[in-house]
């Protein structure tokens, strides 16, 4: 008797959790709030360090398995203090998905942040990247280091939002305290790219410059590993990760003058 | 880009509408076809056109709570096929998604075809029907949704609609016949339930071992009423 009523339980459970409205209901149990949460930890960890070591990941969408084995070999590394997701976590941007995404990544010893990919804006998956992670323009500072993560996915909002959100990177640059001597962009769709605003592609990249010692940018959006300067060769230096299907990732070392990138390949 | 999926809609509806008067059995008067010209052949005729139009009256009313198509559903629809055995359903659905913090509500409609393929006599008024199966079409309405791209994008730059889903599901039910004497407008009540999974699902659970059926899978339960 026991038996079956435990049985009877356990099925109504898994019933109730097959209860979804439509999938593109925003809907999400479990944490959210996961930026806030994470930037925090990412500062506390990192205080007063003065190497910082990070992964580097993007396009996981629809490539679970794939993102699995990347997180299990950054969990094996003892060295890396925390991670970033330059977006595309959902191919369709539903809620379900972003769960999916949230369910690997949360394995991960260290904390994540993550940037909007322009995949992830699709149907209600702005709201549901809203729901779990946060604002989808915010910066940290990890130690010496002042890290900011931006949408820049103009072209899915048809140009109609402020995106990039010149604003925020103004009211960020001002606020920047004393302790941040150098500065790491991070974004999906990099100038040059197809769904960047390129019209102010050079008012971005001069607001960058604004940043104090701007060290490189990262993206990712094309699917594929790349090194480039969309302002010349002198200009800002972009690390381009290559998707997750490829089950590469870059990791980063930067010091207080100087950083150096391995590419990963599982 | 709304004209161009109630087009569509229209196309099914009527489809639906047009597989009736053969399935639906034809009464004797219209069995014989009389000569042209003849004194029947009027009748006959009216009859027919009478029939057809007969044939489009909805005879079932559906109730449904969750399965991915909205939160709560109401419908019509049609059922046709044998008595017995090998019977086909037709609705239509009207739904909602909720108003949730982060998004607004949302209206969804919602067409089903159903396939079951036999019935079981428990009594003489209760009825086990172990499968039923089909294909549900289903879109969600709001400014975020779109049935086709947006032509701002290349050609097919997503390759798929956010504003319809398909899906397909299995179920089974438990059919409450009202004995004669006790009719009202009711004719017989079920209680159904489903597992259904929708497209965008099944072609992330494919490629990845990571998901498991759990993930994907979405349970609804619905009464549904026949009038006639």
């Amino acid at each position: 008797m026991k038996k079956i009523t435990y049985a009877l339980i356990m099925a109504l459970l898994t019933a109730c959790d097959m209860v979804e409205y439509h999938p593109y209901d925003v809907k999400i149990d479990g944490p959210t709030n996961l930026t806030r949460t994470n930037c925090a930890l990412i500062e506390q960890l990192c205080a007063g360090k003065d190497t910082l070591r990070f992964a580097h990941l993007c396009d996981t969408q629809r490539f679970y398995d794939e993102t699995e084995k990347i997180v299990n070999d950054i969990n094996h590394r003892d060295t890396i203090d925390f991670v970033i997701h330059t977006g595309d976590m959902t191919d369709f941007g539903l809620p379900k998905e972003y769960v999916w995404q949230r369910r690997i990544l949360n394995t991960l010893k260290i904390p994540y942040i993550t940037a909007i990919g322009n995949h992830d804006c699709l149907g209600t998956g702005e709201a549901a990247y809203h729901k779990m992670f946060g604002d989808d323009n915010f910066s940290l500072n990890a130690s010496f280091l002042h890290i900011v993560s931006l949408n820049t996915n103009a072209y899915e909002y048809d140009y109609s939002k402020n995106i990039p959100d010149f604003a925020f990177m103004k009211a960020d640059i001002a606020s920047l305290p004393d302790s941040v001597t150098s500065t790491i962009i991070a974004m999906h769709v990099a100038p040059g790219m197809f769904l960047f605003n390129d019209n102010v592609a050079d008012y971005f990249n001069q607001q960058c410059l604004n940043y104090r010692d701007l060290r490189f940018c990262i993206c990712g959006h094309d699917h594929r590993f790349e090194i480039f300067h969309p302002f010349g060769d002198d200009g800002t230096t972009y690390y381009q990760c290559d998707d997750a299907k490829s089950c590469s990732y870059i990791i980063y070392t930067v010091t207080r003058n100087s950083y150096t990138y391995e590419i990963v390949q599982l | 880009m709304r004209l161009y999926s109630c087009r569509g809609l229209l196309v099914i509806l009527s489809l639906i509408g047009l597989c009736q008067p053969s399935a639906a059995g034809q009464s004797d008067s219209l069995q014989t076809k009389p000569a042209k010209g003849s004194p029947e052949y009027y009748e006959y005729r009216v009859e027919r056109y009478k029939h057809f139009w007969h044939s489009l009256i909805p005879n079932q009313a559906r109730v449904q709570y969750a399965g991915s198509v909205g939160a709560a559903n109401i419908g019509l629809g049609w059922h046709y096929g044998g008595r017995d055995k090998r019977l086909w359903e037709s609705d239509f659905m009207f739904g909602f998604v909720p108003k949730r913090s982060a998004s607004e509500g949302h209206l969804t409609f919602t067409l089903r075809q159903s396939y079951i393929p036999f019935r079981l006599r428990l009594t003489n008024w209760i009825a086990y029907e172990p499968l039923s199966t089909g294909l549900i079409c289903n879109t969600i309405f709001g400014e975020d949704f779109w049935v086709r791209e947006p032509s701002r994008y290349p050609n097919k730059y997503y390759g798929f609609s956010s504003a319809v889903r398909f899906h397909i599901f299995l179920g089974q039910r438990l059919r409450y016949e009202i004995p004669q004497h006790k009719r009202k407008f009711v004719k017989a009540i079920s209680l159904c339930y489903e597992v259904s999974a929708s497209d965008l699902y099944l072609v992330s659970y494919v490629p990845n071992r990571y998901l498991s059926l759990r993930d994907i899978l979405s349970l609804s339960l619905g009464i549904k009423v026949d009038a006639f």
